[in-house]
C-alpha cells in the first residue's frame, strides 16, 4: 500500500511532522505572545515614549526585528506602571497608557508651562525632573523662585503630523496663584543654570 | 514609472525571461516583502517612510529593487533547467525506484483500462456472418419487424419488460457511461420477441406508435455502444500516449510526459529525439508559424516550473523561520500547509502545460525531421523502413560515435 502510493505517504508523513512541530512548538495552537521592546533606559511611570527609549530584545528574532509592534504605535504613550521600567526592561503594552496619570499629591497643583523661546530645549526635561521658575509675583512685585517637578511632558498634535510638546510641571499648591497670575514673567530654568 | 521601467526591460531582454523567469522572481520577492511588512516592523517603517518619500528618491529605490530582481532572475534562469529536471524526476537511482511505484499504478490502469476496452470492442466485433455485431443485432431487430408486420396486434407499452430495459440502457448513454454488451444482447432478444409478436406499425394500446419508438431507441443504442468502445480506445492510447513513454517510468507524471516525446520519435521513426533536438530546433525555429507557437508554449512552461518551483522555496523558508522564531501559530500553520499544497497545484499545470508541449514537440519530430536530414546534408528516405534505417545509422554515428558510412546529397538551394 504504502509503496504503492510513495508520494501520498510523504504527504501524510509531512502532515504528521507539521502537526507534531506545532503542538510541540506551540501547544493548542496558541501563539507565543509578541516580544515587547525593551527600554534603553530607566522609565519613570508618566514618563511619554520617544523612540530612542525602545531598543529591541535581544532574542535572535526580537534582534531583527520580527513580531514586534511598530514603534509608531509606542512612540507618544505613558508609562502608567506606578514604579519605573528599569534599563533593558520589557516594556509591556499593558504597561503603557495613552494618557499620563494627572493624579497629584495633596498640597500640589499641575500647571502647564510651555517652554519660552530661547530657553533649554524640551528634550532636557523628562518625568520627575526638579526645574525653577523665576518671575515676580503679580502682586508684590517681589521677584521670587518657585521650585517645581516636570509631573508630565504633553502633546498637542498639529497639522501635517508635527507635534506641540509641553510640560506640565508639579507646583506647591500656595504658589500657584502667584505663577498662574504672572505666568509671562516666570522663567523656567534647571537648577544647574542658576547661578549663586 | 514602475510601467516604464518594464517597458523598458522588455524592450532589452528577451519576452521569454521576462514571463519565464522575471516575473515568477518579481512575484517571489515581493511575497517575501509582504511576509517581513507584516511581521518585521523594522522593514515595515522603512516601507511606510519611503513610500513618502519624493519621486526622485522613490525612483532610486525601485531601481535598486528593480536591478536586485532582475539579477536573482537571471540566477532562477540558470537554475530553471536543473528545476525542471527536478520535476522530471532525475533522482537518484535508489529515489527514483522508491517513487516509481505511484506512476506504476497509473500506468497499470491505463493496462486494465485497455483490457476492458478490448472485452468490449471484442463483443462489436465482426460475428460469424461477416457482419460486425451491432449490424447482426440490428439485421435481427429489422427482420423481426417484418415478421411483425404480418400481424394485427400491438398491446406493446412503455411498461413491457425490453421497453423499461431499454428505457434504463437509455440512461447509461445520457450519463455518458458505456452500455454492457450483456445487457445490450438481452435488450435485443427482448425486443425481437416483441416485434414479432406485435405489429410496431399499428398504434399500441396507449394511441402511440411505441413499439416502433423503442425499436429506434434501442437502434441508437446499438450504434452508442459500438461507437463508445471504439471512441474510449482511443481516448485510453492518446491519454497513455501523452501520459507515458516507454518503459521504465519516471518516478514523476513530468517525467513520464518528457519521456513521451522520446518514445513517439524512437517508435515511429527510430530517431533519437534526446540527441537530436538540439539539431531539431534550426528548421523548427526557421519556420514563422511553428517556431513561435513553440516558443510561447515553452515559455508557459517556464512560468508554471519557475512559480511552483519559488512557491515551495518561500514557503519552506518561511515555515521554518516561523517555526525557528516562534512566530504565530496560524500563520506557520497556514503556511507549512497552503505554500506545498499551491506549489503541488502549480506542478500539475505544469504536467498539463508539458502535455501540450510533447504534443508540439512530437508534431515537430512529424513535420522537420526531413528537414533536419537536409540541414544534415544526408539523402532523403525513400520509405518509412528506409528512414527508420537511416536514423538508426545516424544515431549510431552522431550518439554512439560509431564509424557508419552514409552518402551526402548537396544542399537544395531553397534549403
Amino acid at each position: 500500500m504504502i509503496a504503492d502510493r510513495p508520494f501520498g505517504f510523504v504527504a501524510v508523513v509531512y502532515l504528521v511532522a507539521v502537526a507534531v512541530l506545532l503542538s510541540w512548538r506551540y501547544g493548542c495552537f496558541n501563539s507565543p505572545p509578541a516580544p515587547d521592546y525593551v527600554s534603553a533606559r530607566e522609565l519613570a511611570s508618566n514618563h511619554r515614549i520617544v523612540a530612542a527609549d525602545l531598543q529591541r530584545p535581544s532574542s535572535f528574532a526580537g534582534s531583527l526585528g520580527f513580531y514586534l509592534a511598530p514603534k509608531a504605535s509606542i512612540v507618544g504613550k505613558y508609562i502608567s506602571v506606578k514604579s519605573s521600567i528599569g534599563p533593558h526592561k520589557p516594556i509591556a503594552v499593558s504597561a503603557l497608557a495613552d494618557k499620563p496619570d494627572m493624579q497629584l499629591p495633596d498640597k500640589m497643583q499641575a500647571i502647564a508651562f510651555p517652554l519660552p523661546a530661547g530657553s533649554f530645549p524640551l528634550s532636557m526635561l523628562d518625568v520627575g525632573t526638579t526645574v525653577l521658575l523665576l518671575g515676580k509675583d503679580a502682586d508684590t512685585k517681589v521677584s521670587i523662585p518657585v521650585m517645581a517637578t516636570v509631573h508630565a511632558i504633553l502633546c498637542e498634535v498639529k497639522k501635517a503630523d508635527t507635534e506641540n510638546c509641553y510640560p506640565v510641571l508639579r507646583i506647591p499648591a500656595d504658589k500657584s496663584d502667584s505663577v498662574t497670575k504672572n505666568q509671562l514673567s516666570f522663567h523656567i530654568a534647571l537648577p544647574s543654570q542658576v547661578h549663586p | 514609472m514602475f510601467t516604464t521601467i518594464l517597458s523598458n526591460l522588455q524592450s532589452l531582454i528577451s519576452t521569454r525571461f521576462l514571463v519565464a523567469s522575471f516575473f515568477p522572481t518579481l512575484a517571489f520577492w515581493f511575497a517575501h516583502a509582504t511576509m517581513l511588512f507584516f511581521f518585521n516592523a523594522p522593514f515595515a517603517e522603512f516601507v511606510q517612510s519611503n513610500l513618502q518619500k519624493t519621486a526622485g528618491l522613490a525612483t532610486i529605490i525601485a531601481a535598486a529593487v528593480l536591478i536586485a530582481v532582475a539579477f536573482t532572475a537571471y540566477v532562477e534562469s540558470a537554475l530553471l533547467p536543473t528545476m525542471q529536471s527536478l520535476m522530471e524526476g532525475n533522482w537518484p537511482q535508489w529515489i527514483a525506484s522508491l517513487f516509481a511505484p505511484s506512476q506504476m499504478r497509473r500506468y497499470d490502469k491505463f493496462e486494465k483500462d485497455l483490457d476492458e476496452n478490448a472485452i468490449l470492442r471484442g463483443a462489436f466485433g465482426t460475428t460469424s456472418g461477416g457482419q460486425s455485431q451491432a449490424e447482426a443485432w440490428q439485421d435481427s431487430l429489422t427482420k423481426a419487424r417484418q415478421v411483425g408486420a404480418l400481424t394485427r396486434a400491438n398491446d406493446f407499452t412503455k411498461q413491457s419488460a425490453s421497453a423499461r430495459q431499454i428505457a434504463k440502457l437509455s440512461q447509461l448513454r445520457r450519463r455518458s457511461r458505456p452500455i454492457p454488451p450483456d445487457d445490450l444482447r438481452d435488450a435485443v432478444t427482448d425486443l425481437v420477441l416483441d416485434l414479432r409478436i406485435y405489429n410496431a406499425e399499428q398504434q399500441g394500446p396507449d394511441k402511440k406508435l411505441t413499439l416502433e419508438d423503442t425499436r429506434r431507441q434501442l437502434w441508437g443504442l446499438i450504434d452508442y455502444a459500438d461507437q463508445y468502445a471504439a471512441v474510449q480506445f482511443r481516448t485510453i492510447m492518446a491519454t497513455r500516449q501523452s501520459a507515458f513513454g516507454m518503459l521504465p517510468l519516471a518516478p514523476t507524471r513530468m517525467g513520464n510526459v518528457a519521456k513521451s516525446v522520446q518514445s513517439y520519435g524512437v517508435e515511429r521513426y527510430n530517431f533519437n529525439f534526446e540527441l537530436f533536438w538540439s539539431r531539431l530546433q534550426f528548421p523548427v525555429q526557421r519556420d514563422k508559424d511553428f517556431g513561435p507557437i513553440l516558443q510561447a508554449t515553452k515559455t508557459q512552461l517556464d512560468f508554471l516550473i519557475s512559480c511552483s518551483a519559488l512557491m515551495l522555496v518561500w514557503a519552506l523558508t518561511w515555515a521554518i523561520w516561523l517555526y525557528a522564531t516562534s512566530g504565530p501559530a496560524w500563520v506557520f500553520l497556514a503556511i507549512a500547509i497552503g505554500g506545498p499544497i499551491v506549489a503541488y497545484v502549480l506542478y500539475r499545470v505544469a504536467v498539463a502545460q508539458y502535455r501540450t508541449l510533447a504534443d508540439l514537440l512530437r508534431s515537430s519530430v512529424d513535420l522537420f525531421r526531413l528537414d533536419l536530414l537536409a540541414a544534415l546534408q544526408y539523402q532523403r528516405p525513400v520509405s518509412v523502413d528506409h528512414e527508420r534505417d537511416l536514423w538508426n545509422t545516424i544515431d549510431a554515428m552522431h550518439g554512439l560515435y560509431e564509424v557508419r558510412e552514409l552518402p551526402y546529397v548537396a544542399p537544395s538551394k531553397s534549403s
